[in-house]
């Protein structure tokens, strides 16, 4: 039992370490360079020390003083290495491109459904546009006969013809919906992205036909392309979550579940506040009859071109490795 | 490396293991419901008071202006919603990691791996704190890491941080100790101040009758004594650290 020993050799560098931190914590963090380095080195001296006192003299003063030691020198000398530290520029150029990056696929999916019955709105309508007048709900469609154009939301969660107006709701919500969808194995989900498809078909058509589409195009081309785009990513979202639910795989479920909902969640994070930017553009300069169209089409291709770049930026990390 | 090495005895209950420079184990002494409530409510009633103070003066202030109500209102909420972070996250910022109360309790907010907590943590912990006012205690009682809300999202700790106390280290011992009789003359003589005169001396009789048995040639150098404790300290060649 050599404790007295270990004390008496070893103390001398514990003493100087404490002396060390007392002056380093008067001075604040105005430490020399060389001050520094003698500093990491003793704190790595009592580090070992402790680990030793703790195994061989458990309880002991020495493997007190050493533990109390080797909390303040690490407190002091370690700076939390920040994984997990909040930073928003991060999440939106880092962690949310590198998720949407992974999950193109479901993007994809998503964006294909949504054309395919957009195709099937617009060629319905055009055939018969009495047909239309179910999908856009008769109010709207008086509106049309009458010239006038509502100036409301693109997209929904219930056939407007379901409901009274067209003002079903609003895109915060429709996001919403597609997203959390995913959780009931992604029925939801398929459903909001078919009927916004459609009713944006038959929409177009409906305005063709009614003579209207260029102030269609003027009121929606400052916020429609992004919106449209979020929306759909959202859904892309909740397209995660219920593949995680309803696909098999290798890896256990628990395990594929928790990764969907995580990227859903940053899926869901990244694009949904676009959308308060875009309210602002749909309420504000979308109806203003003194702005230029051009200024509107500019407007809204900037905004795509802007979200797009974000999210397809090149990733050098493990984000793509994944595949 | 499959194994993390642990240390051979366990960790303090309310303690957390964390692997420091060269994967030295390390203990954080988390601190438990009890500590942190009562510095927090040492904090908030310090801050009652700021806010008490500061809210009475801006409404005054304002009502001479004569602002119209509903900005009064809103400015009051503004300014108590400003103290009530401020408070928390700028003594932490400012000391690192401490607030009066927390002072006043030894505690301290420590980053995950207890080094010192970043800016950004500090800022988030102590913007979730109104949840927590909520959530926070049962949170803490059952999380093992006794972490509230703020703590988890933040990922920092907060610890007991004990001013150092004096130490008494032993300057020889007997061949045959080993550190259970090491630790337990160690804690009695760092007790004795504050122990009843009379079971000093029988704790000390009885650490000096378990000496003269396992080292005679110690005893005897002390010979006969009045004062068991100091001839305890004498045969044992103890010195005092008063760090």
């Amino acid at each position: 039992m050599d404790y007295p020993r270990f004390v008496r050799l070893r103390s001398p560098i514990w003493d100087a370490f404490e002396e060390a931190l007392a002056t380093a914590r008067g001075r604040g963090r105005h430490l020399g360079h060389g001050e520094l380095e003698e500093m990491a080195f003793r704190y790595r001296q009592v580090l070992h020390d402790h680990a030793l006192a703790a195994s061989r003299f458990p309880g002991t003063s020495a493997a007190r003083r050493l533990r109390r030691l080797a909390l303040v020198g690490t407190r002091f000398l370690m700076r939390d290495r920040g994984e997990g530290r909040p930073s928003l520029l991060r999440f939106f150029t880092r962690t949310f491109p590198q998720v949407f990056q992974r999950r193109l696929p479901m993007v994809g999916v998503a964006v294909a459904l949504f054309a395919a019955l957009a195709v099937l709105g617009l060629a319905v309508t055009a055939l018969d546009p009495a047909l239309g007048v179910t999908f856009v709900g008769q109010g709207a469609v008086e509106g049309l006969e009458r010239g006038q154009l509502w100036t409301e939301s693109l997209t929904t969660v219930a056939p407007p013809a379901a409901t009274s107006s067209w003002i079903a709701t609003n895109n915060v919500s429709v996001a919403l919906t597609a997203w959390a969808g995913g959780a009931v194995a992604g029925l939801v989900t398929l459903y909001v992205v078919l009927l916004n498809g459609l009713m944006l078909g038959a929409v177009v058509g409906l305005t063709v036909h009614y003579g209207m589409a260029p102030a269609l195009l003027e009121f929606v081309a400052a916020h429609g392309p992004l919106e449209i785009t979020i929306i759909l990513i959202s859904a892309a979202g909740g397209l995660v979550l219920a593949w995680g639910l309803v696909a098999a795989e290798d890896r256990p479920r628990s395990e594929v579940l928790a990764e969907a909902s995580r990227d859903a969640l940053v899926i869901l994070g990244g694009a949904a506040p676009w959308l308060v930017l875009l309210a602002l553009v749909e309420s504000f300069i979308s109806p203003s009859p003194e702005l230029p169209p051009a200024f509107k089409v500019g407007l809204g291709v900037a905004l795509e071109v802007l979200f797009l770049t974000l999210a397809f930026r090149p990733m050098a990390g493990p984000g793509r490795l994944h595949g | 490396m499959s194994e993390i090495q642990r240390p051979p005895h366990p960790p303090e209950p309310g303690a957390e293991t964390v692997l420091a420079m060269d994967n030295i184990a390390l203990e954080l002494p988390l601190a438990g419901v009890g500590s942190r409530a009562l510095a927090a409510a040492l904090d908030y009633v310090v801050l009652g008071f700021i806010i008490l103070s500061v809210v009475i003066g801006l409404i005054s202030t304002l009502a001479v202006l004569e602002v119209p109500g509903p900005w009064i209102f809103a400015a009051v909420i503004l300014t108590v919603f400003a103290l009530n972070w401020g408070y928390f996250a700028g003594w932490e910022m400012l000391t690192r990691g401490r607030t009066l109360g927390k002072m006043a309790v030894q505690l301290r907010v420590v980053g995950r791996e207890g080094g010192t907590a970043s800016l950004p943590a500090l800022l988030v912990r102590n913007l979730l704190r109104d949840v927590d006012i909520v959530v926070g205690l049962p949170l803490i009682a059952t999380d093992r890491q006794c972490r509230r809300l703020g703590d988890r999202v933040a990922g920092t700790r907060v610890i007991h941080d004990r001013a150092p106390e004096p130490d008494v280290v032993l300057g020889r011992i007997p061949a045959a100790w080993g550190t259970r009789e090491v630790a337990v003359v160690e804690s009695y003589l760092r007790r004795a101040p504050g122990l009843d005169p009379d079971r000093s001396r029988y704790l000390a009789g009885r650490l000096l009758q378990l000496l003269a048995r396992d080292a005679p040639d110690f005893a005897a150098e002390v010979g006969t004594y009045n004062d068991a404790e100091l001839a305890l300290r004498r045969a044992l060649r103890v010195t005092e650290t008063s760090d």
